[in-house]
């Protein structure tokens, strides 16, 4: 006698599941109790198109069937078969929740991913532009979105500059927006987020759309840069390549990343304000000094420009070595504060007692500047700067590769720029000449290596 | 049909590895501890095993020493995953066997691309004798 068959056509998750394992079992014996045999297949082969069938559901929507040949075992088989559907819409059920939390899983996983690899990023960054372009990079690919900007006020609070952009011409990154009448200013004064997934949606602000706004969605949120709550800047992004609207969850993404780029932008500016009060107090000390020896007018401005001219072609591009030669180059004679001025100023040839108050300044910069945290490199870059490449100089006879590189860049501006001054015992020497002289003293007093740099460098811009 | 054996003892690792991997070509299949992996690749030497390390009975590194010691599975492509904190004995281990590494919580789309690469360029796992 014929057993009946009943073969089950699942979706392919639950397919997979019922193929093996306990719910098979189950299955089996389920269909073994009417006398059936019990097939799982992906497809519908092997019984009769006019063999009756029981639905799977899922949401109401048929997605598999329970097919079944009584062939005599009658009812009992019609019974097996209903359970069978039954129990399979319940694993449907869960495959396809199982499958959606697996995908919201992803996501997050994702987004986590994005949040860890941003943050030590824009963490440690001191330049703005850098930060901004790290933030809409981080937009598009959380937002799926083609285009992101990141907009900054102006000092008075009129206009709106790009700080960074993704997506975006070249030419839309030059542009000022004003603030009056944009639709940045919505975000920026009355909320903190503007989601628009269809401009239509809002015919207050279809008049203000322009530019880049012009696409049909677009995500708006406040950068607040102040702990007043001051807002100075706006994150956007427009345009998503799926089909999708913006989602609260967007928003939380976006809000995300703006308050991390808010903190390391406010941390970038406070870095900026303090390294420049500082180059300014500095500036402030040189000039002092320069008033004081009255013959050197402007003396440390030009040789600290052009220490630094000189470090960048011998390939220093170190940004805090850069500094140092820079500071180092505007305060390298700070020290004569504490000498004479009756020795400074003196016309006729010096006593070995006075020359020797004159070289003290070196070690009176180095100390005065000594006391300042942060420019130790400074201080020791001043203590050297009369030290000679054949060891001779002073005050510690430090020979050439063992004296500091801002120090000798020093050495060679400084000689440069004494013969090209008027001295109360001679007149400036023209250019070329002192270039000739800079050269006899390579070696001796001088690095040859770095009065090459500077030789080359004054010939080819004839400055 | 590309068969990938996927070991983890966290079922919610295991249903998001078989979503994120999923494909017409593929046939995924799980196990839970280092004896279902040396099991499973017993039974049928995949195309690609992806392990987790911290695993009960016997964990993912016992799993890869066994099966980089046997001829057949000397050159079956591997991925092991690690919690972040075990990155660095994990690092040592990658050299000396050939396996790649993957930090949970890993990032879908580098995982997504890897698998892909792996199961496309590379060969059976028994290399034809030339």
């Amino acid at each position: 006698m014929h057993r009946a068959k009943l073969q089950l056509i699942a979706p392919e998750r639950a397919a997979d599941f019922a193929s093996g394992g306990l719910l098979r079992e189950a299955l089996e014996n389920i269909a073994g109790l009417a006398g059936a045999e019990l097939s799982v297949e992906p497809s519908g082969n092997g019984l009769d198109a006019d063999d009756p069938s029981l639905p799977i559901h899922y949401r109401g929507e048929p997605v598999g069937r329970v097919m079944y040949h009584p062939n005599g075992g009658g009812p009992a088989v019609e019974a097996a078969a209903r359970t069978i559907s039954t129990l399979m819409e319940h694993v449907v059920g869960r495959e396809v929740a199982v499958a959606d939390l697996a995908e919201e899983m992803i996501t997050s996983y994702e987004e986590l991913n994005m949040l860890y690899s941003l943050l030590p990023s824009i963490a440690t960054r001191t330049d703005e532009t850098e930060i901004g372009s790290a933030l809409v990079e981080q937009a598009i690919r959380a937002l799926n979105c083609r285009r992101a900007s990141l907009l900054v006020l102006d000092e008075a609070r009129q206009n709106f500059r790009v700080l960074a952009s993704a997506g975006l011409p070249n030419e839309a990154r030059a542009v000022t927006i004003p603030v009056k009448g944009s639709i940045a200013e919505h975000a920026l004064f009355e909320n903190d987020l503007l989601i628009v997934n269809n401009i239509k949606d809002r015919p207050d602000l279809q008049a203000l759309s322009k530019g880049a706004y012009k696409s049909f969605s677009f995500a708006v949120v406040r950068v607040p840069l102040y702990a007043q709550g001051q807002a100075v800047g706006i994150l956007t992004a427009t345009d998503r390549t799926d089909d999708r609207d913006f989602s609260a969850h967007d928003q939380k993404l976006l809000e995300g990343l703006s308050a991390m780029g808010a903190s390391s932008l406010l941390n970038c500016r406070l870095h900026a304000t303090v390294s420049r009060q500082m180059l300014n107090t500095i500036k402030a000390l040189a000039t002092a000094v320069d008033a004081k020896d009255h013959y050197t007018h402007d003396h440390a401005g030009r040789v600290s420009q052009l220490c630094v001219a000189t470090a960048k072609v011998l390939g220093i591009t170190d940004k805090a070595k850069l500094r140092e030669v820079e500071l180092a180059g505007l305060l390298h004679d700070v020290g004569k504060i504490g000498v004479a001025d009756a020795i400074l100023s003196k016309r006729d040839k010096l006593t070995p007692a006075e020359f020797e108050r004159i070289k003290t300044h070196s070690e009176i910069g180095a100390t005065i500047i000594g006391h300042v945290e942060g420019l130790e490199g400074v201080a020791q870059a001043i203590r050297h700067h009369h030290e000679r490449y054949d060891g001779l100089g002073y005050p510690d006879g430090l020979q050439g590769p063992h004296i500091p590189i801002a120090s000798k860049i020093i050495a060679v501006i400084d000689t440069f720029d004494a013969l090209t001054s008027d001295r109360p015992y001679r007149k400036a020497i023209p250019t070329p000449n002192a270039l000739i002289e800079l050269r006899r003293s390579k070696a001796t007093q001088l690095d040859p290596e770095i009065v090459d740099a500077f030789v080359a460098m004054m010939q080819a811009n004839k400055v | 049909m590309k068969r990938i054996v996927v070991c983890d003892d966290e079922l919610h690792i295991l249903e998001g590895l078989r979503h994120l991997l999923r494909g017409p070509d593929r046939k995924i299949v799980i196990g839970h501890s280092g004896v279902d992996a040396l099991e499973q690749v017993r039974q049928e030497v995949p195309d690609l095993l992806i392990i987790d390390i911290m695993m009960p009975k016997m964990d993912g590194i016992q799993a890869v020493a066994t099966l980089r010691e046997q001829e057949e599975t000397r050159h079956l492509p591997i991925i092991i995953l690690t919690a972040k904190g075990h990155a660095r004995d994990v690092a040592m281990v990658q050299e000396v066997w050939n396996v790649r590494v993957m930090a949970k919580p890993f990032e879908p789309a580098k995982l997504r691309q890897l698998v892909a690469e792996i199961l496309e360029t590379e060969p059976c796992t028994v290399p034809s004798s030339n």
